[in-house]
Formats: structure tokens, sequence, C-alpha cells
């Protein structure tokens, strides 16, 4: 189904592509939560933090989570 | 380096490239403008200076001059289109005012760099310092020439010359709000590292030209009595003490004293660099206590009030939260140097109802999101500026309207979002500049997300232990160039950094 929000022109394809591989290279992104507790200065989990938002944009844009 | 290859790394800087992607749509404004002549002048005499010791004379001389002239066709250029851009929102019509390169000027610093009577590390500071000041000074030759302009074609034009508070005694003898055609001549003229600003505006509008906030101005008759101008003699009758003559060796060392002075000042935003000890931040040595400093009365004292808000009682208000949280770091005695702490104020920036402090530990601090517009605070021992840590935090806290990393020694930087930032857009850019290969080690790729990322803290350090110290400074240039990149690059994104870096 198209989306109906309108996408932003920094989302192309080559960006939707990355977010989507930082989605299937890690199988337990963050929770809301877990973001949260981040520390400012604080080190945090790349991979994780990545995927969190990754879905999170994806899901904002009404764009598929994978190209299948 | 020849000057070809210098023209051909400044055109391609991606900060400067997004700086010029800005002000080509259309959405720039002379802060953008005079954000990119800084940053350009400053890469130009960073490049110029590093290769002009290999070049023959006559190459310094004819490098300078297409080097400047280069500069001028590019800041003359971008300026016109954002002319175009404002006078389009302003329903205007003129055409914007285009300044001639001056080859003299050019021809004067290129022959300077072949004085034979000077050691190489002068010839080095003119070929920096003389080719960035000609560079800024082509912006302010651009504001002048359309203020003129403006004026002649029937448009009220005043020129607004303010200093940052800690400028040397020319500097203060410019300042002023002059009625166009009665300013002083020198009103344009800046010296090496000049920190004063100059804005012109039209009838009844006022704009920095700088930030681009407009405010109105009162009018004449608005009940204002008329300025009063002393004599000589009646400014000695109060008080004032009498005009003083400088020799030529006093001059020197005040002016030497004064390039110091306004290398420390406080230049809110826009241009960021960041000194070798916030690389040690950035790399996770954050348990070598000899970064930290503890935080002292002067250092309260001398907060800055950064110019964020258009209000400037929010700004005001700003300074005080960052000086109440230093006061409150001072009076913990009781935890480590360099121990963080964070506290929250409503979206006015006053205090929230039954908000404390909170105390983190060294070199970290908690600060959760909340349900309601807020800005926020925490403490750097470092005294440096955001890391890249605090930008992702930042990023994902939906209702975060600014973060600011106040120093113990009294800097302060904050990154802000406008009413329509795009904070996808840049917790996306965040993502992608972090993964962006930096610098190799051992055939490790090193990015900022590598750097940050909690699963390679002993990694980290095993392989800057593996780095000669030139290879470390290279590495911190990188770092620091990727840094400014995201501290940077959120304009795009409707969010700003803004900065006041005192010396230490």
């Amino acid at each position: 189904m198209a989306s109906n929000i309108t996408k932003p022109s920094w989302l192309n394809n080559s960006v939707i592509a990355k977010l989507r591989n930082d989605i299937a290279i890690c199988p337990n992104p963050y929770t809301k939560e877990e973001v949260n507790d981040i520390e400012l200065d604080g080190a945090f989990d790349v991979k994780r933090l990545n995927a969190y938002e990754a879905i999170n944009t994806l899901n904002h844009y009404e764009i598929p989570l994978t190209d299948n | 380096m020849t000057f070809a290859e210098i023209i051909a790394l400044l055109s391609s800087n991606k900060y400067l490239g997004q700086l010029r992607k800005l002000i080509e749509s259309g959405r720039g404004t002379f802060a953008d403008t005079f954000r990119y002549t800084d940053k350009s002048a400053d890469l130009l005499g960073d490049l110029f200076s590093e290769s002009v010791l290999d070049m023959p004379d006559e190459e310094r001389i004819t490098s300078c001059v297409e080097l400047l002239r280069d500069r001028h066709k590019d800041i003359n250029g971008l300026f016109d289109i954002a002319q175009r851009s404002l006078d389009k929102k302003a329903g205007l019509s003129i055409a914007p005012q285009h300044v001639p390169f001056d080859e003299e000027r050019a021809k004067q610093i290129g022959t300077s760099l072949t004085d034979k009577t000077v050691p190489e590390a002068t010839i080095q500071r003119r070929a920096k310092s003389a080719t960035a000041n000609a560079t800024r000074s082509m912006h302010d030759d651009c504001i002048e020439a359309n203020a003129k302009f403006r004026a002649k074609a029937g448009l009220q034009c005043y020129i607004t010359r303010t200093t940052d508070g800690s400028c040397c005694k020319w500097c203060t003898q410019m300042a002023g709000r002059y009625e166009y055609g009665s300013e002083p001549k020198n009103v344009y003229r800046r010296h090496d590292n000049c920190g004063c600003m100059v804005t012109y505006e039209n009838g009844r509008k006022r704009q920095n030209v700088w930030s681009k906030k407009t405010w109105k101005v009162p009018a004449d008759d608005a009940g204002a009595p008329p300025p009063v101008v002393f004599t000589q003699e009646q400014a000695a009758a109060a008080g004032a003490p009498p005009p003083k003559s400088f020799t030529k060796e006093e001059a020197q060392r005040l002016n030497s004293a004064n390039v110091k002075k306004n290398s420390a000042k406080a230049d809110s935003v826009h241009n960021s660099s960041i000194d070798n000890s916030e690389i040690s931040d950035i790399i996770s040595l954050r348990d070598d206590n000899s970064l930290y400093k503890p935080v002292t009365q002067e250092a309260i004292d001398r907060v800055p009030k950064l110019d964020i808000f258009d209000d400037d009682e929010m700004n005001k208000r700003h300074q005080q939260a960052a000086k109440d949280l230093l006061t409150e770091v001072k009076k913990r005695e009781d935890v480590p140097v360099g121990t963080e702490f964070s506290i929250r104020y409503d979206k006015d920036m006053k205090p929230l109802k039954d908000e404390v402090y909170r105390q983190g530990k060294i070199g970290s601090v908690k600060l959760d999101d909340m349900d309601i517009p807020y800005h926020a605070f925490h403490n750097h021992g470092s005294n440096q500026t955001l890391s890249y840590n605090d930008l992702r935090k930042f990023a994902n806290s939906e209702n975060m309207l600014s973060l600011t990393a106040q120093g113990n020694l009294g800097s302060t930087f904050s990154i802000v979002s406008s009413d329509n930032a795009d904070k996808i857009g840049y917790r996306t850019f965040l993502n992608i500049v972090g993964d962006e290969k930096i610098y190799e080690i051992k055939g490790v790729s090193i990015s900022l997300s590598f750097l940050s990322d909690s699963a390679n803290k002993d990694k980290v350090k095993d392989l800057i232990s593996l780095l000669t110290p030139n290879q470390r400074g290279d590495l911190s240039k990188a770092i620091i160039s990727q840094s400014d990149k995201c501290l940077n690059g959120g304009v795009d994104y409707g969010i700003k950094y803004y900065k006041a870096k005192l010396a230490e």
C-alpha cells in the first residue's frame, strides 16, 4: 500500500537500504525504555540503537521494514 | 600542494558542500553565507599555510592571488543567491550588488610571503591569517555594497557593529549604530581573529546578518532623548581618562594580548573546533582523571550568555541555568572530579516542579526524556563540547528542545531544535555519518560509531596504543573533522549548534 506520508528528500533508496540493513543485522534492537536509559556521554550498543532507529524511521514513513 | 589542489579540496569539503546546498536551495540566509565564508577562510588559511614553504617565490604570489580570486567568486556567488532568496521572501526585487575582486590586496599578501627577512614561521602565519582575514572581509564587503545600494534605492538602512565583549580598544571605538552614510569609514574592517558583528537593517526591521534574527526598531520619536556627545573637555570633567598614545612596542604587546584574548572569546555558534583533549573523551579514555577539571567560582562567573533564542530573557535564563549547574557541581565536593550532573527545565527555561539535579558517574550521566517539551543541561568535566553519544541521545529524545554541555571551566555548548526540526532526519544523518570510515588501524576501519560502541571499549584502547604520536595526531584530525560534521550538519534538519569555547 502506498504511504500517505510525504517522504523527506533525505530518505532516498540508498538510505532506506541502509536502514533495512541495520534491521537485518540486529536481531534484538533496543526498546524505547532502553534508549531512554542510555546515558549522556555514555557508550551504547551501536547496532541495537541503529536498528531501533531504523525500525521507527521506516514505520514513521510507512515504508516496509524489508524489501521482500 | 598546488593552489589547484587546494581549490579542489575546498570544493570537495563536505561541510561546505552542505552549506552550499542549503544556500542554493533558497533556504540560506546571511548567517549561512557568513558561516560558509568563515569556514572556507579557516580551511584556506590552514591548507595554504601548510603548502606555502614548498612553493617558489613567484608561485607563492600567483597561488595567493588565484586562491583569493576563487574564494571571491565563490562567496559572491553564494551571497547573491542568499540575497535574492531573502528579497523574494520580503517581496523585494532589487538586484544584488557584486563587489570587484581586490587583486592589489591579494598581490600584497602574496608578496609578503616572499619576504626573506622573516622566519619561515612568520611566512606560514601570514599565509594563514592574512588570507583567512581577506576571505572574511569579502563577506563584509558584500554587506557594505548591498546596504549602500539599498540606501540609495530609498530603503532606510542602518549599519550596526557590536563587539563580543572581549574585544580590543579599536573595536570598542568602532562599535555602534550608524545611519548609512554616517558610519565610520573603518566600520567594515576587521583585524586578525576579530569577533565583531556587523549587521544591516532595512526600514523598521532589523536583521542580524549572522544569526538571521529580526526585531522591530522603535521609532525615532518613541520617547528616547537624543544622544549626548561629549567634547573631550566634558568627557574629562565626567571622569573619563585622557586618550592614551601607545608606542609601537606597547601597541605590539597589546595586540598580542588581544589576539590571545580574542582567541578565547565566546563566539557563539558556527565554527566549531575541537582540541586534542576532546579526542580522549571520544575514544573512551574517560577513566583518565587528568582530563577533568574541578569547577571554580571564576568558571561560574564567566559562563557566557549564548544568543540562542529570540527572547533575550530566555538567553539569560539559559545562562543562569548553566551557572546554577556549575554551582551545584562545585558544592559536591564529595564526588570525584569529572562526575557529571544533569537537570531539565521547561520550554520557557524555567524550573520544573520537583526537578532535582541528577548525579551520574565520571564522564556520563542519565537523563530521562519527558512527555512535555524541555531543555536539558549536563556538565562536562573536560570543558569540551557535546560528544557523538550526546548527539545520538538528543536526536532520540523526542521532546528535548535543547541539550547543553556546560564545561567545568565555563565553556558552553548547545544543540538546539527549531520549531520545524526534523529529528528523525538528524538521527539518520548521525547514524550514516557515524558509520563513515575516518581512519584505519591495522586493517580495522575506524568510525565515530566504532569509537562510541560499548562493545569496542577495550579494542579501541588496544588499537590506539599501536599508534605513533604522529598517527594519533592524524586520527585526532579525522575525529575533529567528522565531529564537526555531526555538530554542524543539523542545519539541514532545523537543528543548530551554538558554542562559547573559553580559554583554559
